[in-house]
């Protein structure tokens, strides 16, 4: 049996229709289009004196299973990173009443994040919890999130070998007590963004995981499009094994790398970038070979990996060997004296149309070379601002 | 003009550009074309009405949103629940309001208002455990005392932490 409220939101759906659906046969269209909105009203007259079920003291009871459904979907924490908690929706709303629990548990959206952690209680009954949890999203996208402390892979394999192919985004935390990563990522059918982090308590995890990390980002999902590997040092070698055909969809990178001849190479490895954030040392100058034209890189951030304030050479032709004729934004930070002469051949060179240059903490540049900047793009937004950290977030 | 009369038979004489924020309002004008005739809101009470006419007069020129728009917004993996200055002050009304409020947008299809009312109570509810909703809403724990033992199982593995 329609309860109430379903009733009156199907007099909502019903009116809501165009009249000449609902009377096709007219003489006279006007007469007849307000007679049936005249039925409508009939129709709601009724529903009304129907009222809300006895007994049912709650105003919020009156509302149909369609606005409680948006009302249920905004609960959801705004948070990326939020940890399912029983205060907080979904599970919240699964323990007010049936009626509630009812459309919730029917709402796949509401069950689409979800954040796991391999370490903590009895990893069974997690298992069991995550897997219902999961259940519920029902084929749709997943973003979910691997917080992981000890090795038990084999574990998270069998619990997450369902949902492969739905998971959408996966971010991975590799805490002290996991050494290994040997998720197969080509696996991950549906996988369009990846990031994979440490807690920060070390500068990279420890070898054995980094050797897996690189193994497993050799090949990368076809729809994947954003990767970001944060604490994550790549050498040259890392980055020469990579298969380009898989890395060729990728869209935005974020990426810790040493050696200056790292941009040539992940500009070729990646001809669709639009959005590249490089991490490392830049210290020794390498030879690198031919002029290199990357059409669609439009915002290009680099961080040196150095204590703020350290005395150092600037980028040293990192830029000597590129073309970038789409590049709009640029911020560099923690990389010593700035690389005016080079910078400015790149932007020369490339014709680009450059809207925004921030210069953050750790960066000299002197008020000469900002005001030729201002000069060759008038409208550019120009940001000093040495308190911003040596991270990007 | 559009003539409205709510269910308590007040009638409402309003400009069309502020009414037409209602899609189904719109619809109809469209169907029915020009006409003197009143239009009856047999779902809206006079004090309801009041408060809409408050919020489109309010909101008047501003683009509608489209259909697709809540499409998208379901697909996207955030919904902010952020709601303007002005809106937040018109929508602090009692419950029964409130809830009047949202039923009355979501039959006159103001899609804007309907998401106001939505995310008000969405807030309301955030943070909150299952026992002060209740309280909140005034609903009644129906649930069995074995429903209740099997929900508690299902979620206490969110605080084993």
């Amino acid at each position: 049996m329609r309860s109430y409220a379903d009733l009156s939101a199907m007099l909502g759906t019903i009116s809501r229709l165009p009249s000449h659906v609902v009377m096709r046969e007219a003489s006279d269209p006007n007469h007849v289009n307000y007679r049936y909105w005249q039925l409508v009203q009939e129709m709601a007259k009724i529903v009304q004196s129907i009222g809300p079920p006895r007994g049912s003291s709650s105003p919020i009871g009156r509302l149909p299973t369609e606005i409680l459904t948006q009302i249920f979907l905004y609960c959801i924490p705004e948070d990326a990173n939020w940890t399912p908690a029983p205060d907080l929706a979904p599970m919240q709303l699964t323990a007010v009443c049936q009626r509630w629990r009812e459309i919730a548990v029917n709402i796949p959206n509401l069950w689409r994040r979800l954040r796991l952690e391999m370490g903590h209680g009895d990893w069974q009954q997690r298992a069991f919890c995550y897997d219902s949890y999961l259940k519920r999203s029902r084929g749709r996208q997943l973003s979910l999130t691997l917080e992981c402390e000890n090795n038990n892979w084999t574990e998270l394999r069998s619990l997450l070998q369902p949902y492969v192919v739905q998971i959408s985004s996966l971010h991975v935390g590799l805490f002290s007590g996991a050494s290994s990563f040997p998720l197969v990522l080509a696996d991950f059918g549906g996988l369009e963004e990846l990031v994979i982090y440490t807690d920060g308590f070390g500068p990279v995890p420890a070898v054995p995981a980094v050797a897996h990390i690189a193994h497993s980002i050799t090949h990368l999902p076809p729809n994947m499009r954003s990767l970001r590997l944060l604490d994550t040092r790549l050498d040259f070698q890392v980055l020469s094994s990579l298969d380009s055909s898989s890395w060729a969809g990728l869209t935005n990178l974020e990426i810790v790398v040493e050696g200056l001849v790292s941009l040539p190479c992940l500009l070729r490895l990646c001809p669709n970038l639009s959005s590249l954030t490089m991490i490392g040392i830049f210290m020794a100058a390498l030879e690198t070979s031919g002029n290199l034209a990357h059409t669609k890189l439009q915002s290009l951030r680099i961080s040196g990996d150095l204590p703020m304030n350290t005395v150092f050479f600037g980028l040293l032709g990192l830029f000597d060997k590129v073309t970038l004729p789409n590049l709009r934004i640029v911020e560099v930070r923690n990389i010593g004296r700035w690389a005016h002469g080079e910078f400015k051949a790149l932007i020369t060179r490339s014709q680009c149309p450059l809207e925004s240059l921030i210069f953050s903490g750790g960066v000299r540049t002197t008020p000469q070379q900002l005001a030729e900047y201002v000069t060759l793009f008038p409208s550019l937004k120009l940001v000093i601002d040495p308190t911003r950290s040596s991270l990007f977030q | 003009m559009v003539h409205l009369v709510t269910s308590d038979n007040v009638e409402f004489v309003v400009d069309k550009e502020v009414v037409e924020r209602s899609v189904l309002i719109k619809n109809m004008l469209e169907d029915v074309g020009e006409t003197d005739q009143s239009i009856p809101l047999a779902n809206v009470s006079s004090a309801v009405l009041r408060k809409v006419i408050e919020y489109c007069e309010h909101h008047r020129g501003e683009p509608l949103p489209s259909a697709d728009a809540d499409q998208n917004q379901d697909e996207t993996r955030k919904r902010t629940t952020d709601i303007s200055e002005w809106d937040q002050k018109f929508i602090t009304v009692d419950q029964e309001m409130l809830f009047e409020i949202i039923l009355a947008a979501n039959y006159l299809d103001i899609k804007s208002l309907l998401d106001v009312g939505c995310k008000t109570v969405a807030n309301m509810i955030k943070g909150k455990t299952p026992d002060e909703i209740r309280r909140l809403f005034n609903i009644v724990n129906d649930f069995t005392p074995e429903e209740e033992a099997q929900i508690k199982k299902e979620n206490e593995w969110a605080e084993d932490r």
